[in-house]
């Protein structure tokens, strides 16, 4: 069995440690011992050219078959080149990874919003976009990798920006997510004090990030990010096609909004017919006073 | 000088999706649409093609009823459309479907070297599988930069000169995981373009009148020098293994708020573990 190589960027605090055990602990279904698993680190700054011409280079000469990487836009770009070089196969937003009898790669996925279960196989070297469930954190020490040359033309990269976080967690990575509508009616304080009182992040529609009533990192949908967290919180959201395939993975919804008809009601666990507002901040201030007590 | 816009037909979103029991989608004639991702780019690759002075080419790749794709962008100002159409594309991968549109692209210019492609336009991803991975397949295949996700799009000509320093670029605006990017590159590129990037003009009488005259050209997988063991599912890297749909969830539990909704809503989170209130 071939090894099986996980591959972080480092962003500005180092490599996430939570994120990259998730990869670490799905790489670990591709086969053979945790020793086997060889996790490398690649320079943020790099362009995706040279961060796929450092990966090839190393994948060839550790012999690794398996490249698993954690999906994300960037990701997306920097697998597709990876796989192109290898002549791998990708597998794309996968939770889970498996070797069936024939020795095949499986990867497990949802399709068309969540509402299929689909495995998705492949034969010989094979690329890994994952969305792992959270795990254990492990010990780990990253190798960084050294640069390749990029072979042909590459993008030139002019400009670079970083807004601050909110500091809480992020949107793709949360377990709780609590996302407001045009229902809030440019008020999202009602979001954010009960995403702080359950731990989570603040997502958005479409619709109030065109307003600018929020940033567009905070956008849920199919465009925007895509969530499956244990708890989605939609307030004031009707459920527009584009934003329910962002977020009806999730494994338990909430939706509150004052049209007891909203798409959104339809896919809720628990739904609530009343202004988001004062169902948000009565659910908040009810959780602190439980706790309190 | 070409521009190439890649536009795809996929079911509609609201309409009630489902896979074949191999695991490939159901394509229903009725409910197919214009993957709406593609959109913007169609409107990205016209304004590209105005400044470069280049004229636009769709192609698409799909069954029969596919070519409505195509025909969309010859009505908005499109001066040729071609469908790659063949049985033997039946189960493509990512790889295969980005082999094939690199060859249609590839075959633009040998027929014509003297009209190269400038750039190939893309939407950020279809609705149907959501992979976004072929705009950068695309350009990996044609060995050219590829810039995804773009949200802002600026083409300068330069002297009219491709893969030179003083010709054509395009400089692009992303968000990345902690903020925002702007990367240029030398033409020809791939770009691909997020949906917030431009809505697509209205067809013009004018454009609508030439694309009823307009011819699409199908071609196959042999015209594009390609054999049917690199395409479909004969060619594919990755195929699907098993297929399911998903139980259905559980019936909704309605709760009309009289004043103590926010407390019944904690009373459910509480009750299915997910907030912790006790000390």
């Amino acid at each position: 069995m071939s090894a099986v190589t996980v591959a972080v960027v480092g962003g500005p605090d180092g490599v996430d440690r939570a994120k990259t055990s998730a990869l670490v602990a799905l790489a670990a279904g591709a086969g053979g011992d945790a020793g086997d698993i060889g996790v490398v680190a690649l320079e943020a700054a790099w362009t995706s050219a040279r961060q796929a011409a450092a990966l090839v280079a190393h994948l060839d000469a550790v012999g690794s078959e398996v490249l698993v990487l954690a999906s994300s836009h960037r990701a997306k770009e920097l697998g597709a080149l990876v796989a192109h070089a290898r002549g791998a196969g990708l597998i794309i937003d996968a939770h889970a990874i498996e070797r069936d009898e024939q020795g095949r790669l499986v990867g497990r996925k949802r399709e068309l919003g969540g509402t299929w279960d689909v495995a998705c196989a492949v034969a010989g070297p094979a690329v890994v976009l994952a969305k792992p469930p959270p795990a254990d954190e492990i010990e780990l020490s990253p190798v960084p990798l050294p640069e390749a040359d990029v072979v042909g033309r590459d993008v030139e990269v002019l400009a670079r920006t970083e807004h601050a976080g909110d500091g809480r967690p992020a949107l793709a990575d949360a377990t709780v997510v609590v996302a407001g509508g045009r229902g809030l009616e440019g008020d999202l304080t009602p979001v954010r004090v009960l995403a702080d009182a359950l731990g989570g992040a603040v997502g958005a529609t479409r619709d109030i990030v065109e307003d600018g009533w929020i940033g567009h990192e905070t956008m849920v949908g199919q465009t925007g990010t895509m969530v499956s967290p244990r708890l989605y919180i939609g307030a004031g959201i009707s459920g527009a096609p584009h934003h329910r395939l962002g977020m009806q993975a999730s494994e338990v919804i909430v939706a509150i909004n004052l049209d007891a008809d909203a798409p959104i009601m339809e896919i809720a666990d628990f739904a609530v017919v009343g202004s988001a507002a004062d169902v948000l901040l009565q659910a908040a201030a009810e959780i602190a006073a439980r706790r309190a007590r | 000088m070409r521009v190439v816009v890649l536009v795809k037909q996929v079911p509609d979103i609201s309409s009630d999706r489902s896979l074949e029991v191999d695991g490939r989608l159901r394509r229903t004639p009725s409910e197919a649409v214009l993957n709406e991702l593609d959109e913007g780019g169609l409107e990205t690759a016209l304004r590209s093609a105005d400044a470069l002075g280049a004229e636009l080419v769709a192609i698409t790749m799909g069954p029969a009823q596919a070519s409505a794709a195509a025909r969309k962008a010859l009505q908005v100002g499109a001066a040729l459309g071609i469908h790659v159409c063949d049985d033997a594309l039946a189960g493509s991968d990512v790889v295969g479907t980005a082999r094939v549109l690199a060859a249609a692209i590839r075959l633009l210019e040998q027929e014509d070297p003297a009209d190269p492609v400038a750039l190939v336009v893309a939407g950020m991803s279809a609705l149907d599988g959501l992979g976004s991975v072929v705009p950068a397949l695309v350009a990996a295949e044609l060995g050219w930069p590829i810039v995804s996700y773009s949200a802002k799009v600026s083409i300068d000509a330069g002297d009219g000169s491709l893969a030179s320093d003083a010709g054509g670029h395009v400089t692009i605006t992303r968000a990345t995981d902690h903020g925002t990017e702007e990367l240029r590159t030398s033409l020809p590129a791939v770009v691909s373009v997020t949906d917030t990037i431009a809505a697509l003009r209205v067809p013009s009488f004018a454009t609508m009148l030439a694309a009823r005259k307009a011819t699409l050209r199908t071609l196959t997988v042999a015209d594009l020098g390609l054999t049917t063991d690199e395409v479909g599912l004969a060619g594919a890297r990755a195929t699907i293994a098993d297929a399911r749909p998903r139980p259905p969830r559980p019936p909704v539990q309605v709760v009309t708020d009289t004043g103590s909704a926010g407390s019944e809503l904690v009373d459910f989170l509480v009750a299915r573990g997910l907030v912790e209130v006790s000390a």
